[in-house]
């Protein structure tokens, strides 16, 4: 606007001449209408995505559920606080508090935890995402990996005994959770139950249940594990809003599938079904909602694809010959420390990017 | 009767603006009576800017000439109404600085001169190209859609290329805008013979009217006429924006995809404004030059909004008043379309001949977010239709990687990025830069070798 007014009074203007106030004027360069949409409504619209099975998990585990995930969300939004106040003024901070990128991070990250985790478990975890995964970086938008995975890979490595005892989910008859069978002295995730005893093992503790309402809707883990179906309504959800794209999500789940039905089929005594992959170890939590973070994500449909893919490959990789149960943390972190070299490999060709002769002449 | 053809589109990216069309209505135009001044830019058009020949204090005839060529690619200008130069200055029109004539137009003339009623159909056996590019020439006539380039030099394409279609721009993607609605409306006839003497002048074979399937009453107007010749079709495009730029309309309507640094010509296309083909209809069958438009006034603080046809060199203030005034607050007055028009504060910036629409935003329909942090989502890339990765050149410029940005080049600076960016990032803005960062530095490196 200075230079605007330096230019006028340089110019011979005729008396008459009416200006309105600049001062009330918005003078910019095009353009000038913009879509009703801003980082708070992509934010909360993930939120929004995530609420069937965060309900779905407090009905399941009960009240200790409602408190992992209050603390995690609590945490987090007091930790993104805490650290966007060393660079910024109250007012700046606390409006990047509310943002809703914390608490979609929250929400995750009590997604990602055992309904009987310990309130410090969450404090750590919240204090290493914002800290380590977001603020050391410069903030929203600057972060390599994704926080969330940051603090959970922590908690994990950290604390292996309180970040793999969990709870099943039989809210109807809790004695019936066959994954209590399969180890009496504490319950065990159907993938830490797997690389226990492999897959026909598993299948005949199983036998007296009802394998799909199981996995649908009633599965002991963490919070997020508890419903496949209900993660998908979110998963679902987020495509509809063209909040994320389905090339990562599909190509990661495809992968997947491909490399553990392969196996299945060289060795089906030792490895799972496909399909019992593609419904355990929060897959699809990871990628519907961690895999899709746009921040540590590749921009490009095609860089996407790749990422979406390598994802995969990494996963399966660890579940069937890592020593950990499950790799879709590891999986997700790996590529997206490799998302800056993916944008690079595949960046889109510019329209009419091509020779003379493949123009159609 | 509508035209059985499959609605075609651009392939890559595209966003679906409100498009606040009906603000308007598109079926008819009103006429502005006389003004009592008129300021005229001579540097309305590409190019060289007009060279005068009148003095100030001298009185002139309606449709005299003010001001010839001054080269190649430049125009004649001319005044639409009798009166006298009051001063001819150097102004800041829209940002750009140039000589502008100012006249005291005489009170009590005749109405200045609005669309002949009929048009009889040109006599294309007795005319020759030259013959008809000398009218344009004569008549002043530039790209009426906004970017104003000299009609007769896009009618002369390099020597290397032939043209064997013509493209007619009727899509108007821009939100607000109805003025070429509105004049394919009211005279089809004009379009479409505008349209032969352009195929006339390139012996093309086959002349294409396109326009978003949101002007279906234009369409029908069009197809009913275009009837009648048999190397004349209209063809419907979905609408999207940017629908109506050059590259992207090609590709929608030919599937032909014009290399990036080359003229449609060089896939054997030329692309021009249907108001264009009007105006040449008459600078070629009435010796008319280019005086007047039609000018689309709207957005949310005008009372009455409208399309207008107004003389070249009325000031806005007196449109605005036409159309009832303001009835809300002006947060922003805008010369062309909301996607790719240029703001000004001064109410009394002249219509020009590129001049489609004058648009008087409100502060609610006016884009004032702040800034936030990018979150690399995409959507700018998504929505691109050069399928440019914006976020990336924006990086690139702010770290000072200006070598990097070689890419931005083939922006079109249509805005679709920074409306679909939730974080609100001026990112056609932060292109515009890496154009000009580019060039000047390829400038200064050929100059120094």
């Amino acid at each position: 606007m200075a230079e605007e007014t330096r230019i006028s009074t340089a110019v011979e203007m005729p008396p008459n001449q009416i200006d309105l106030p600049i001062e009330n004027m918005r003078l910019q360069s095009s353009p000038y209408i913009a879509a009703e949409t801003s980082i708070p409504k992509v934010m909360y619209n993930v939120v929004i995505a995530l609420l069937p099975v965060t309900l779905w998990s407090f009905w399941a585990f009960g009240l200790r559920a409602v408190g992992v995930m209050a603390s995690s969300i609590l945490f987090m939004l007091a930790f993104e606080y805490f650290f966007a106040r060393f660079r910024h003024p109250h007012q700046e901070a606390w409006r990047q508090t509310l943002d809703g990128s914390a608490l979609v991070s929250g929400v995750l990250l009590g997604l990602n935890l055992g309904p009987t985790s310990p309130w410090w478990i969450m404090m750590v975890g919240a204090l290493i995402a914002m800290g380590l995964g977001k603020h050391a970086y410069g903030g929203l938008g600057r972060n390599p990996f994704n926080p969330v995975l940051v603090g959970r890979v922590f908690l994990l490595i950290s604390f292996p005994a309180q970040m793999t005892s969990w709870k099943a989910a039989s809210w109807l008859n809790r004695d019936a959770d066959p994954l209590l069978n399969l180890d009496a002295v504490t319950s065990a995730t159907p993938l830490g139950a797997l690389k226990e005893g492999g897959w026909s093992k598993f299948l005949d503790a199983f036998s007296q249940t009802d394998l799909w309402n199981y996995i649908l809707f009633n599965k002991g883990g963490c919070l997020g594990d508890v419903s496949l179906f209900m993660l998908l309504l979110g998963g679902l959800y987020l495509l509809g809003r063209k909040i994320i794209t389905w090339q990562i999500p599909l190509s990661y789940v495809a992968v997947v599938a491909l490399i553990t039905g392969v196996m299945h089929l060289v060795d089906p005594a030792h490895y799972a079904s496909p399909l019992f992959h593609l419904a355990t170890g929060s897959l699809m939590l990871g990628a519907f909602f961690m895999a899709t973070d746009m921040v540590t994500s590749p921009v490009s449909r095609s860089g996407q694809l790749v990422f979406g893919a390598g994802c995969g490959v990494l996963t399966a990789a660890i579940r069937l010959w890592g020593s950990f149960p499950e790799g879709v943390s590891f999986a997700i972190l790996i590529m997206n420390g490799l998302t800056p070299l993916i944008d690079k490999w595949t960046k889109p060709a510019l329209f009419g990017a091509v020779k003379m002769k493949e123009a159609k002449l | 009767m509508m035209p059985a053809v499959k609605k075609v589109t651009f392939s890559k990216g595209g966003i679906h603006p409100p498009e606040r069309k009906e603000l308007v209505d598109s079926s008819r135009y009103s006429v502005l009576p006389n003004p009592q001044e008129l300021l005229i830019p001579l540097n309305q058009h590409l190019g060289a800017p007009s060279k005068v020949v009148v003095e100030a204090r001298a009185e002139v005839q309606a449709l005299q000439k003010i001001a010839e060529p001054a080269g190649f690619v430049s125009v004649s200008v001319h005044t639409p109404l009798a009166g006298k130069i009051k001063s001819i200055s150097r102004r800041d029109l829209l940002g750009s600085l140039g000589e502008a004539v100012q006249i005291t137009v005489t009170p009590d003339q005749p109405p200045f001169m609005d669309f002949n009623a009929d048009s009889p159909a040109p006599d294309l056996e007795h005319l020759s190209s030259e013959d008809i590019l000398a009218c344009c020439i004569e008549a002043g006539l530039v790209g009426m859609g906004g970017a104003a380039f000299p009609t007769h030099v896009k009618l002369t394409p390099p020597k290397e290329t032939r043209v064997e279609t013509v493209i007619l721009n009727g899509a108007e993607c821009e939100p607000y805008l109805t003025a070429d609605d509105c004049l394919m409306q009211n005279f089809p006839h004009k379009v479409a013979y505008g349209l032969l003497l352009m195929l006339k002048v390139l012996s093309a074979k086959k002349g294409i009217i396109a326009l978003e399937d949101n002007k279906s009453t234009a369409a029908k107007k069009l197809a009913a006429v275009v009837a009648d010749f048999p190397n004349l079709s209209v063809v419907l495009a979905k609408t999207k924006y940017p629908q109506g730029a050059e590259k992207q309309l090609v590709h929608a309507v030919l599937n032909r995809i014009i290399p990036l640094g080359k003229l449609p010509a060089h896939v054997g296309v030329l692309v021009q404004n249907v108001a264009t083909a009007a105006a040449l209809y008459e600078a070629v069958q009435f010796k008319l030059p280019l005086i007047r438009r039609i000018v689309t006034v709207s957005g949310g603080a005008v009372a009455k909004p409208q399309n207008v046809l107004a003389p070249i060199g009325v000031s806005g203030k007196e449109l605005l008043e036409f159309c009832g005034g303001a009835k809300k607050e002006i947060a922003a007055i805008v010369y062309g379309g909301p996607m790719m028009g240029k703001s000004t504060h001064r109410i009394e910036t002249p219509v020009t001949k590129g001049t489609s629409g004058i648009l008087y935003l409100t502060a609610e329909e006016v884009h004032t977010y702040e800034e936030r942090e990018c979150l690399r989502c995409g959507n700018c890339h998504r929505v691109c239709p050069m399928g440019l990765v914006p976020n990336e050149v924006m990086n690139y410029m702010k770290y000072g990687l200006y070598d990097k940005v070689e890419d931005a080049l083939a922006c079109i600076e249509c805005g679709t990025c920074v409306y679909a960016c939730p974080a609100h990032k001026r990112l056609t803005q932060w292109c515009r830069l890496a154009k000009y960062e580019w060039r000047r530095r390829e400038a200064k490196k050929q100059g120094k070798e």
